[in-house]
């Protein structure tokens, strides 16, 4: 490829590919006169849905740090005397067959599944960032092949892929993590690529090849930083899925083994007794739903302030 | 057409090819022994020789891979470890009763969605839209299995007019026992009906904002005509594909929700395969399921193609 010298010169390191650089307008605010564009922080704060999910998102990570610590009981403490309690001012959730806390169980099983939303998430994006970023700047034959490898994984439901690779791997939070992260690649590849499809008509993608640069420089110095906010923004949609899942799998015995606290767990035994206890269900059920609750709003907002296209939800 | 027709069938096929490899792979080749999981681990060594040879396990994987998508090809999914049965009658039997489950589901589901999201849609902004976009929020962030054990307690405890479980003989047909097929049935539908109800809101919208509709408006077409002449008809297309999709969703719904109600469908035999690793079943309930997900997707395309008039082949 022939790139002259002025072309080389001018072209930005950090260019935006065109639908992501244009500003988004801020609510209702149809003011036409240019400004400067305001901060990503700013605009993540000014969306009020976006504020009020990261606020509880966090709470959450504070709960998975401490909860155990401030759990008025201990959350695998039997009390004979007090076994099936309704809520109460002791007991702020009732208590289970064993007279354990529910409310102290829940607080201390908020661990468990922030860990596997966040490391899944990590896991799953990186590894379809990359996989997308190389696919989408080699094109031909590799593009195809791996695209073709990925809607063969996308033809199953999330929930099945997951299912079948931890029934291989056995039950435990590391797999459940894996599994989670796995069924998250091909669909992470595949939006990073139709980014990376753009980027690499850029000039200073030609300028780069131009200057000889490696493949690995070009992915990672050249696509990569152009791409954060693609990335940011299915990041923040994998948190809500990667705890709906993982929940999921908790819930049908596959993650963590009793008498450690889980909430999907927690779920799946308190069924058995619901209509002589419904508070066993009540209490998890009540903090899993605030949780992905505020993990969509967040993602929402993240959509909305970083990525002006409109994403198709695919199956999960 | 008939190109067109013979491209997906053959891109079908060829997914279901890697599906294929995909469950053998990842259920035979990653570690853990089947014949130490039948034995157990106080098995001699002889005796877990002998089982490997009676189960195949001896011979190199690219051969029983064959053997097994030989066999799967003719509905001969081998023998259950833990049932001691043939797997393909048992898994039809399973399919039966979800198909019954999720149809109901579906033919209640469907039309509320494309109502309730043409209707926030027409109405955005409006305390319509508002409620019916936080509703269907609630719908995608809560798990099935809240939302299940939640109509449980509110219509088997507190109102106790349904049952609070579904565990009815797997060999009956259980169409004739509707009563414990409704509250399962509705959470499928709460659980599906967000996704859908969401995404038509957002194609109604995006149909309201195109140019036709405005010289619709301007050369003073009646509003009701505008809708069901040029909005309904564009913004309804897509959603033969959300539709398809959607049984993604239920498909992976009705695992969890067959779960709560203990009722004896393909899920929860997927989950007994799963939980006694018996391989042989979840090979074909796991095929089986792809299998159905890749045809209601081409049917969806097919579809999708013969309405629209701006794809032509």
């Amino acid at each position: 490829m022939i790139v002259d010298a002025s072309q080389k010169r001018t072209a930005p390191a950090m260019a935006l590919p065109a639908r992501l650089a244009q500003p988004v307008p801020l609510g209702r605010d149809l003011d036409d006169t240019p400004r400067t564009r305001p901060s990503t922080w700013r605009r993540l704060l000014a969306t009020p849905t976006a504020t009020i999910g990261g606020v509880i998102l966090l709470a959450y990570v504070l709960l998975a740090a401490f909860g155990s610590s401030i759990a008025p009981y201990p959350p695998l403490e039997f009390h004979y005397q007090d076994t099936l309690q309704a809520p109460s001012a002791t007991y702020w959730f009732g208590t289970d067959q064993y007279g354990r806390d529910v409310f102290s169980r829940v607080l201390a099983g908020s661990r468990s599944i922030i860990v596997i939303a966040f490391s899944a998430m990590a896991l799953g994006v990186v590894a379809g960032a990359l996989i997308g970023l190389t696919a989408g700047y080699y094109g031909g034959k590799a593009d195809e092949a791996i695209m073709r490898i990925a809607d063969g994984m996308m033809s199953f439901p999330s929930l099945l892929l997951a299912l079948l690779i931890l029934t291989t791997l056995g039950p435990s939070i590391g797999n459940i993590v894996i599994g989670v992260a796995i069924t998250f690649v091909p669909r992470v590849a595949r939006i990073i690529r139709s980014v990376a499809l753009d980027l690499r008509t850029q000039p200073f993608v030609d300028a780069a090849r131009a200057r000889g640069e490696s493949t690995v420089y070009i992915v990672t110095r050249e696509l990569l930083p152009n791409a954060v906010p693609a990335i940011l923004v299915e990041s923040s949609i994998r948190v809500g899925y990667a705890i709906l899942i993982g929940a999921s799998l908790g819930f049908l015995g596959l993650g963590v083994q009793p008498p450690t606290p889980d909430w999907g767990l927690m779920i799946f035994e308190g069924r058995s007794m619901i209509q002589v206890a419904p508070w066993l269900v009540l209490g998890p059920a009540l903090a899993i739903s605030i949780l992905v609750i505020a993990a969509n709003l967040f993602a929402e907002g993240m959509t909305r302030v970083l990525d002006s296209t409109e994403r198709i939800e695919d199956a999960s | 057409m008939v190109r067109f027709l013979t491209r997906r069938v053959a891109f079908v096929a060829l997914t279901l090819f890697i599906v294929s490899i995909v469950i053998f792979g990842v259920t035979e080749l990653l570690p853990g022994d089947v014949a130490v999981m039948i034995l157990g681990s106080e098995a001699t060594d002889e005796t877990l020789a002998a089982l490997r040879t009676q189960l195949g396990l001896d011979r190199p994987a690219p051969q029983r891979y064959a053997d097994w998508l030989a066999g799967a090809i003719h509905g001969d999914f081998g023998e259950s470890l833990r049932m001691r049965t043939e797997v393909g009658p048992l898994v039809l039997e399973r399919l039966r009763n979800s198909l019954a489950l999720a149809g109901i589901a579906f033919i209640v589901g469907v039309p509320l969605a494309l109502g309730l999201g043409i209707v926030a849609g027409l109405r955005k902004d409006r305390l319509a839209d508002r409620a019916i976009t936080m509703t269907t929020l609630l719908g995608i962030s809560v798990p099935e299995f809240v939302i299940g054990s939640v109509l449980i307690i509110l219509f088997a405890s507190i109102w106790p007019i349904l049952p609070a479980s579904s565990l009815i003989d797997p060999r009956q047909n259980p169409l004739e026992n509707l009563r414990y097929l409704i509250l399962p049935a509705a959470t499928l539908v709460l659980v599906t009906l967000a996704h859908t109800t969401r995404m038509t809101r957002a194609s109604v919208i995006r149909v309201m904002r195109s140019d036709y509709v405005r010289t619709a408006f301007l050369k003073g077409m009646p509003r009701g005509r505008v809708i069901l002449r040029h909005v309904l008809p564009n913004a309804l297309l897509p959603s033969i594909t959300i539709i398809a999709i959607n049984l993604g969703w239920m498909i992976g719904g009705l695992i969890v929700v067959e779960t709560v109600f203990g009722y004896p469908g393909l899920g929860q035999l997927m989950i007994f395969a799963v939980t006694n690793r018996d391989v042989p079943l979840l090979q074909a309930v796991a095929l089986l399921v792809a299998t159905i997900y890749a045809l209601a997707n081409l049917g969806a395309d097919v579809l999708y193609a013969a309405l629209n008039p701006r794809i032509r082949y």
